[in-house]
């Protein structure tokens, strides 16, 4: 399984010089197995990644849906494109709603969602959906009043977890064990930020999970390349460790990288 | 007056190495006569702007309309976080349609506070006093409608983006997947529109505006409502503007690319009379005596 990241920006793209390092795109994370593929956030990062990609068949799973987490759809190649379809999938009961104020035509050309060459489908998440070989589970919870989802996605190659934002959730400790790697928001290093997670929330998240790799993503505004570049000296030269004493290796998403997932080989590095 | 250009992409942000000299930030443009500041579309742009400016100030933004593109950056204008006031200054529809947005629940975590707004109502063909600018709106040819302004204080320049050409495509709230035939009273609509464009363009020392197509690409997306270089020149030359600054650029044209288109259409423009710039993130012009 492959995971590759296209967006790793929370709050708002930041173009410029000062993200040309690990990315400036908005939340986009295409997950491939062997069989199946999901598209995980659809931010600004999503237009490049549909632009080198033509699936007759496109899966989206919205794990908020604030802007930054939509931002591309309009944009987004799979999901304008003529005899295909697509699904986007999202525990948010109104993401249709949602999503049809995006591309109203005060907003945007398309005016309707189904004005969209694609045929387009809005799926509610219940528990786990089937995606080829892609087990994808969810858990679902409220963080300063805004729904966030955590999706646990698992193939014969092994398991992660992604989530934009700390849940917070008595559930996730015991949901989120026994995850190979834990990608999880890291909107800022410093100060709180309504509706979003620390770099201290990402530790938190992956120790109470006992998952010693973990990958940091969704950055916001003051977290620029030298502000990450920083954060990943600090946590190579001297890692947070589990309760057992393990060591938590810890890298930043960068747009391009990947993360390779084998289970029979030591996991690749992003 | 000057000029100092904080957004210049089309569509949407781009972000990356490829993209950084000229910008990947969309529409915002700050507008300065004398101690006035005026402006001109909140896109992504204006984030970094937000960042530059007093944060108990009253602010004056003119919308052209409420395109994402247009309008993404006002939910981070960070003067509006702290003891700033804004007077909105647009369409009827499109402030309309974001005073329900920017109240919305699930866009941004965090919204405007609801007592820092005030909305005004720009109409084609009145004009406003903001200041000590004495702004011109006029109609544009886009999807659900567009205005661009005349901004005259010291000097005068203008901001025209988005519209289509005025010959081709009539834009309307229909949503559209390609050329329609024109009908004659199209065919006078758009007549009426340009004649009133170039109207306002006269005794106009620099205008901006939407070129975000080469010829080739309007080719294919001629019922995308933006325009190109040579139509934006024919304008120009037409109304006796001395610089045209060729603005917001395709998303996926990088850095190498806008060389070439910038470097193409600065000769063309001296073959007619216009002085052409493409415009970039940090770029500040002074705008002369027309």
């Amino acid at each position: 399984m492959k995971i590759r990241f296209w967006g790793v920006r929370g709050v708002c793209s930041i173009p410029g010089r000062e993200t040309t390092q690990f990315g400036g795109h908005t939340a986009a994370i295409e997950v491939t197995g062997s069989t199946g593929g999901v598209l995980l956030d659809a931010g600004t990062g999503s237009v490049a990644w549909g632009a080198q990609r033509a699936p007759m068949h496109t899966d989206i799973v919205l794990t908020r849906v604030l802007l930054e987490h939509i931002g591309g759809i309009p944009f987004v190649q799979p999901l304008n494109t003529a005899g295909q379809s697509a699904t986007i999938w999202s525990a948010q009961p109104d993401v249709r709603a949602v999503l049809e104020a995006r591309v109203a035509s005060a907003f945007h050309p398309f005016g309707s969602l189904g004005n969209f060459a694609t045929a387009l489908q809005v799926g509610a998440l219940a528990e786990s959906i089937v995606i080829g070989d892609l087990q994808v589970a969810f858990l679902t919870a409220t963080l300063d009043g805004f729904a966030t989802t955590a999706v646990r996605i698992a193939s014969a190659d092994g398991e992660f977890v992604y989530t934009p934002a700390p849940l917070r959730d008595a559930r996730w400790a015991a949901w989120a064990t026994g995850a190979d790697v834990l990608i999880h928001g890291a909107t800022t290093s410093k100060r709180h930020l309504l509706g979003y997670g620390s770099v201290a929330d990402a530790i938190e998240a992956a120790s109470s999970a006992g998952i010693a790799r973990l990958v940091l993503t969704h950055f916001g505004p003051d977290m620029l390349d030298a502000e990450i570049g920083r954060l990943a000296d600090e946590f190579a030269s001297r890692p947070p460790r589990l309760a057992n004493g393990t060591p938590i290796q810890i890298t930043p998403a960068r747009e391009g990288a990947t993360v390779t997932l084998r289970r029979t080989k030591p996991n690749a590095g992003t | 007056m000057r000029l100092r250009f904080w957004g210049v992409r089309g569509s949407h942000v781009v972000a990356g190495p490829t993209t950084v000299r000229y910008g990947g930030n969309t529409s915002c443009v700050e507008v300065i006569d004398g101690t006035e500041r005026l402006i001109v579309d909140a896109g992504s742009g204006l984030r970094a702007l937000g960042q530059t400016l007093p944060k108990d100030a009253h602010y004056n933004i003119l919308l052209s309309h409420a395109h994402w593109d247009h309008v993404q950056g006002l939910p981070f204008f960070a003067p509006l976080h702290e003891k700033s006031k804004l007077t909105l200054w647009a369409g009827e529809r499109a402030l309309a349609a974001l005073h329900d947005l920017l109240r919305a629940p699930h866009v941004v975590t965090a919204p405007l506070p609801v007592d820092c707004l005030t909305s005004r109502v720009t109409a084609p063909g009145r004009d406003v006093i903001i200041g000590s600018f004495a702004v011109m709106p006029v109609l544009l040819n886009h999807p659900a409608g567009a205005l661009g302004y005349r901004m005259m204080g010291n000097a005068a320049c203008a901001y025209l983006s988005d519209t289509a050409p005025f010959h081709q495509v009539l834009h309307g709230d229909a949503f559209l997947t390609g050329v329609p035939e024109l009908t004659d009273a199209a065919r006078r609509e758009l007549a009426t529109m340009r004649r009133q464009v170039v109207d306002v363009l006269r005794g106009v020392h620099t205008v901006i505006y939407d070129t975000q197509y080469s010829t080739s690409e309007f080719h294919v997306r001629a019922h995308y409502g933006h325009s190109t270089p040579e139509h934006a020149l024919e304008l120009c030359a037409e109304a006796g503007v001395r610089r045209l600054v060729l603005f917001h650029h395709a998303p996926d044209r990088d850095d190498a690319a806008m060389d070439v288109f910038a470097s193409e259409y600065r000769l063309r423009g001296q073959r007619v009379g216009v002085d052409v710039v493409a415009a970039y993130e940090g770029l500040e012009l002074v705008v002369g005596a027309s």
